[in-house]
């Protein structure tokens, strides 16, 4: 599990009902630099997993709030077709006000087959939930993939 | 020939034109039969994928000396390695296995039932960056010694391997390359001293991961040609292979009154009939009920508190094999049955078969141990002499609980935790061994039944008996052809119906449709009724057309 890395945490959260707010949560996608880039659109470098997968480096910045068992879910699709190219979902604890958690791996490659996930625009979708089924939170970003220059086999696992 | 039945309803309607009576069909099922041709797959593997978290339970299979065993896998992480049990895949195996089945039925008075004929299963049986050491972390577990390295050097992680005497399969420098990054970790396992290759058992591998994936390209170093690769996924819906294609076999080249033994040779000419020879078939897509309650049934096992008490080994033994240690029924008949090479292997460290009774094997041995050592040594003193026993009940009880216990009921809890389970299964030779397999889940997908049923149907009429009767066999996917003494050419048609694309969203995508080329062209006659059958009506209904036409007699 993610947790602060903030020196003064403060104790269990009250319960809150509510969705979190404007500009409490916010997606991070690493780019060309590894930087996380918390904006609209980002060119983003693909990442080598283990296995010979591949994956882009996000981020998620809650601010404000603290609650348990949070499950972001993040779909990725191709902005052209709406084809879906990655979902999946973790379960964090979001913890003591402002989080800058670790990077978090979402598994592009091998795509699906037949989807190309190279070089053209992708949402990237993430929405925090509470165990019961609350949407909490929603951010979406655009990403524009690639592969490391060195590696031919990203490019041939990536196409689809 | 070969004709696509339309709807069963013109089989009834022509049958009952035809005759005066209509023998229902006995619609039963034939019983199966055992005779099951079995596919050796080379990998087996269960995937169960909760949350970001993938558990593989991983069946090693091998057989060599043990000083050449040697395995690696890379992963994303550091894992948590366990104990498996072979159990788990025996069982499996046997639940999900495709089944295939003839029904006969029959039209027409055929004076007496034809035997059934029996049906058949067809199974397929398919290390540390810059100065540091790569190493993380090595123990041991059960057979095994084992290491996790990380994978930032190739030349690092090899020279670690080759210097702690861990195998490392020739071939493995040229294929690992896509395996080797900063961040990544490859597990190395190798036999601990002493042991032999019959200690082999599966293992248990746990790491974060979105989606399970066989490194397959490694995998090619020891790979035979068309290698089965049966994969079994747990989790909330159906799984499908996410980078590899989905094909549908034709069933009209399955030989249905063979017992189907030509199942797997279908499925590889299917297979190599899909772009790059990458596809899976899905053999069974259902619910986990039926595995329930298969590896862990209440009472199996009994209590590890109880086992170590019993200091006599003969009673220990006995309550081995009457708490479901040999196959998991608890009942007396149990002791016919051996003993698992794992259960057997670690009594016999304590308890061996004396070397001067000769003409007794290890599971007879076992099997009346109690004898053995009671009456039938007093009686027989010369050959227990230089025999000693090393039996230690609480210490076999606790490695029995480690390595048979635990695994067992481990395994058994998954099937209640997911609801859904999918097998798949593929053959590749070394040569397509060039994608690893990802896979997913569609929950808008249908089940996929492992039973397939196809129609034997005996056409009687008033001019032939049961014996010379035409015969129509009817596939489950509407292929019918006429069953003669010639046998049918099995080899011609595609192997595939369908080449088709499966997604994580939405319905199938076919690729490619052999419907047409299975069926060109439709043919009358074969699936319905004979000539001689469509005379005899044409003679009785003139018959009738003269008696009416001839006026009464006033």
């Amino acid at each position: 599990m993610l947790c602060i890395a903030l020196a003064a945490c403060p104790g269990p959260p009250p319960p809150n009902p509510t969705p979190w707010g404007e500009g409490a949560f916010e997606l991070g996608v690493h780019d060309l630099n590894d930087m996380p880039r918390f904006g609209a659109s980002v060119d983003a470098l693909l990442e080598a997993g283990a296995q010979g997968g591949f994956h882009v480096p996000v981020t998620y910045r809650v601010i404000g709030h603290a609650e348990h068992e949070v499950t972001f879910a993040h779909v990725v699709r191709r902005k052209s077709d709406s084809v879906l190219v990655s979902q999946g979902s973790r379960l964090f604890d979001v913890t003591g006000g402002v989080w800058t958690g670790s990077v978090i791996p979402i598994f592009i490659c091998p795509t699906p087959i037949g989807t190309n996930a190279l070089g053209e625009a992708l949402t990237l979708e993430v929405t925090a939930s509470r165990s019961g089924g609350e949407v909490v939170a929603r951010q979406t970003v655009e990403v524009t993939l690639s592969c490391p220059e060195s590696s031919a086999y990203c490019a041939s696992i990536c196409k689809g | 020939m070969l004709a696509r039945i339309r709807t069963a309803a013109l089989i009834t309607a022509f049958a009952l034109t035809l005759v005066s009576r209509v023998s229902e069909a006995c619609g039963c099922f034939a019983p199966p039969d055992p005779t099951v041709p079995i596919v050796q797959a080379g990998e087996r593997i269960l995937f169960a994928v909760e949350n970001g978290v993938v558990t593989a339970h991983i069946q090693i299979q091998y057989a060599g000396d043990a000083k050449d065993f040697g395995w690696l896998l890379p992963l994303p992480s550091v894992p948590t390695l366990k104990l498996g049990t072979e159990e788990l895949f025996a069982q499996l195996i046997s639940t999900t296995q495709p089944r295939y089945f003839v029904r006969n039925t029959f039209t027409g008075n055929c004076g007496g039932i034809r035997n059934a004929t029996a049906a058949g299963f067809s199974g397929s049986e398919s290390q540390d960056a810059g100065s540091s050491s790569p190493l993380v972390t090595e123990s041991s577990i059960g057979p095994y010694d084992y290491a996790v390295l990380k994978a930032d050097s190739k030349e690092a992680m090899f020279k670690w391997l080759t210097d702690n005497h861990y195998f490392i399969p020739t071939g493995t420098d040229e294929t690992v390359g896509p395996y080797i990054n900063p961040g990544s970790y490859f597990l190395a396992l190798k036999l601990k001293s002493g042991r032999s290759a019959g200690d082999i058992q599966p293992v248990v591998l746990t790491y974060p991961s979105d989606l399970p994936m066989i490194p397959i390209i490694l995998t090619s170093l020891a790979a035979v040609p068309n290698m089965g690769i049966q994969v079994w996924m747990l989790g909330a819906s159906r799984a499908i292979p996410r980078n590899y294609n989905h094909v549908v076999i034709n069933d009209a080249q399955i030989d249905w009154l063979g017992q189907a033994r030509n199942y797997n040779e279908v499925v590889i000419r299917a297979i190599s009939e899909t772009p790059e020879k990458h596809a899976f078939i899905t053999e069974y897509a259902g619910t986990t009920a039926i595995m329930r309650d298969v590896l862990d049934p209440s009472g199996r096992f009994g209590s590890s508190g109880e086992l170590a008490a019993l200091t006599d080994p003969g009673q220990f033994v006995s309550y081995l094999f009457t708490h479901g240690f040999p196959n998991g029924i608890n009942q007396s008949g149990a002791f016919g049955r051996p003993l698992p090479p794992v259960v057997k292997n670690l009594v016999l460290a304590m308890v061996p078969v004396p070397e001067k009774l000769t003409g007794v094997s290890e599971d007879a041995w076992l099997q009346n141990l109690s004898n053995y050592l009671g009456a039938y040594r007093e009686t027989h003193p010369e050959q227990f002499v230089g025999w000693s026993s090393t039996f230690d009940a609480p210490a076999l009880a606790a490695q029995l609980d480690e390595k048979v216990v635990r695994p067992a009921r481990e395994a058994g809890e998954l099937f209640r935790r997911f609801p859904k389970m999918t097998r798949l299964y593929t053959a590749l030779s070394p040569q397509d061994m060039t994608r690893d397999p990802v896979f997913s889940f569609n929950p808008s997908l249908p089940d996929v039944s492992r039973d397939h049923t196809a129609e034997l149907r005996t056409d009687c009429n008033l001019f032939t008996g049961s014996q010379n009767a035409p015969r129509t066999l009817i596939t489950e996917q509407g292929w019918a052809f006429r069953v003669t003494s010639e046998p049918r050419d099995l080899t011609s048609g595609p192997g595939a119906l369908r080449i088709e694309t499966l997604s994580e969203e939405g319905d199938a995508k076919v690729l490619v449709d052999n419907s047409a080329m299975i069926d060109p062209t439709p043919a009358c006659g074969c699936a319905s009724v004979d000539a001689l059958g469509l005379g005899a009506l044409g003679l009785l209904a003139a018959t009738l057309r003269r008696r009416r036409s001839t006026p009464a007699a006033s």
